[in-house]
């Protein structure tokens, strides 16, 4: 208890030798404004004026901080606000392109197509990717090897020969497709018939969308087509560069897989090339 | 109220003039900001003690950001500005949580 009689207010205040109430403090305590010595306007507008001042000089001096940080740690702040945005756009006006597909099919039946040229073309659209497909598949995951220590310099480094490349999910999406998948999508990403998945700066992209590891490939069709998947070739290859590379590999079937429809749309009809002599293969119009 | 009216001027001004701060002073911004907040919390306590001058507020204001400025400058000069710098920061965060706990204890009990 102090000889005014309030209690001490922290510990940190309390240690403090405490000044008296009416002394020049920075507390601005004071004698009261007696009444009538001054015109209340002149002290209010002094505050004001002050007040004024302190608002300023705070928003400069926050402003002067936000100015020294570095320009390149706000150029890649603005960078990656950018792409979120951008990416938030594609993504609206994909949303946007599927029910408009929707739309179209809708019109087709009103149109009096009959009911098995519709059942065709469906069939057709979600081979192609331009419709939504659900269903029970099968979900094939590859993973990166993990980092590991580099015996020269003691640091982690990454495990190049463990990396996923491009031709590894390539031969995936085609042991699918040759197994009979009826829709395949890369991390969310789905494939048309002229989807391209290559390597650019050590990232993947599938058509032009980066997707990073781990990669999940959906395939919806048949009830077996897990099964036929693990005892294929490429899966039994890719199971041993699992146990010598380190990298991930996992099969299993999953139920109630669905796939949204690819953005982008190419309109045109896949035909043979005139074939030279020998050449016995036939180009795959379904992404082979 | 006058008081949120003219720092919300301040504010916008800051934002709209946003003058230039000369390179010598700039070092100077940040204790100066702390001397400020320890006037400006003050005054708020002393309003709600009812013990609030406006003559007190406005010398006391420009003293203590004119003495913490030269304080840190003094220190400067004498090369132990870090260590000054350090000391006045922790003097006036000391009053501004005093300052901020007995305003707090009129708004919630009284």
């Amino acid at each position: 208890m102090r000889c005014d009689g309030s209690e001490p207010e922290d510990l940190l205040t309390a240690l403090l030798p405490r000044p008296p109430l009416r002394s020049a403090g920075a507390g601005a305590t004071g004698p009261g404004n007696p009444v009538g010595t001054r015109p209340a306007i002149w002290g209010r507008a002094g505050t004001a004026a002050v007040l004024a001042v302190a608002g300023c000089l705070f928003t400069v001096a926050n402003h002067q901080e936000m100015a020294s940080r570095p320009e390149t740690e706000l150029a890649r702040h603005e960078l990656i606000a950018d792409v979120a945005r951008r990416q938030a756009e594609a993504d609206g006006l994909r949303l946007r392109a599927g029910r408009l597909r929707e739309e179209i099919s809708d019109w087709d039946r009103r149109a009096g197509i009959g009911a098995s040229d519709l059942a065709l073309l469906r069939e057709r659209a979600a081979m192609a990717g331009l419709v939504e497909v659900s269903g029970d598949g099968v979900l094939v995951t590859l993973t990166d090897a993990p980092a590991t220590d580099d015996p020269v310099t003691g640091r982690r480094v990454p495990n190049v020969a463990g990396t996923i490349v491009d031709r590894d999910v390539q031969e995936v999406v085609n042991q699918l497709w040759a197994l009979g998948a009826e829709a395949i999508a890369v991390n969310g990403e789905r494939l048309t018939s002229v989807s391209a998945i290559r390597s650019a700066g050590g990232v993947i992209l599938v058509d032009f969308r980066p997707v990073a590891s781990p990669y999940r490939v959906e395939a919806i069709g048949e009830r077996t087509l897990d099964v036929a998947f693990d005892r294929s070739p490429t899966a039994v290859a890719l199971r041993s560069y699992a146990r010598d590379y380190h990298l991930g590999f996992a099969v299993r079937r999953c139920g109630g897989l669905v796939l949204a429809p690819a953005p982008e749309n190419w309109h045109g009809l896949a035909t043979t090339p005139s074939s030279a002599v020998g050449n016995t293969e036939t180009p795959s119009p379904l992404g082979g | 109220m006058y008081v949120v009216l003219a720092a919300a001027f301040g504010v916008l001004c800051g934002l709209i003039v946003d003058p230039d701060i000369p390179v010598y002073v700039q070092p100077y911004m940040p204790i100066a900001v702390v001397a400020a907040l320890d006037a400006v919390f003050g005054a708020a306590r002393a309003k709600l003690d009812g013990i609030f001058d406006q003559r007190q507020f406005v010398v006391s204001f420009v003293s203590n950001v004119l003495v913490a400025a030269l304080i840190v400058y003094l220190g400067d000069q004498l090369g132990v500005g870090g260590q000054l710098s350090t000391g006045v920061v922790v003097v006036l965060g000391v009053r501004i949580f005093g300052n901020v706990a007995a305003i707090r204890r009129h708004l919630f009990r009284a």
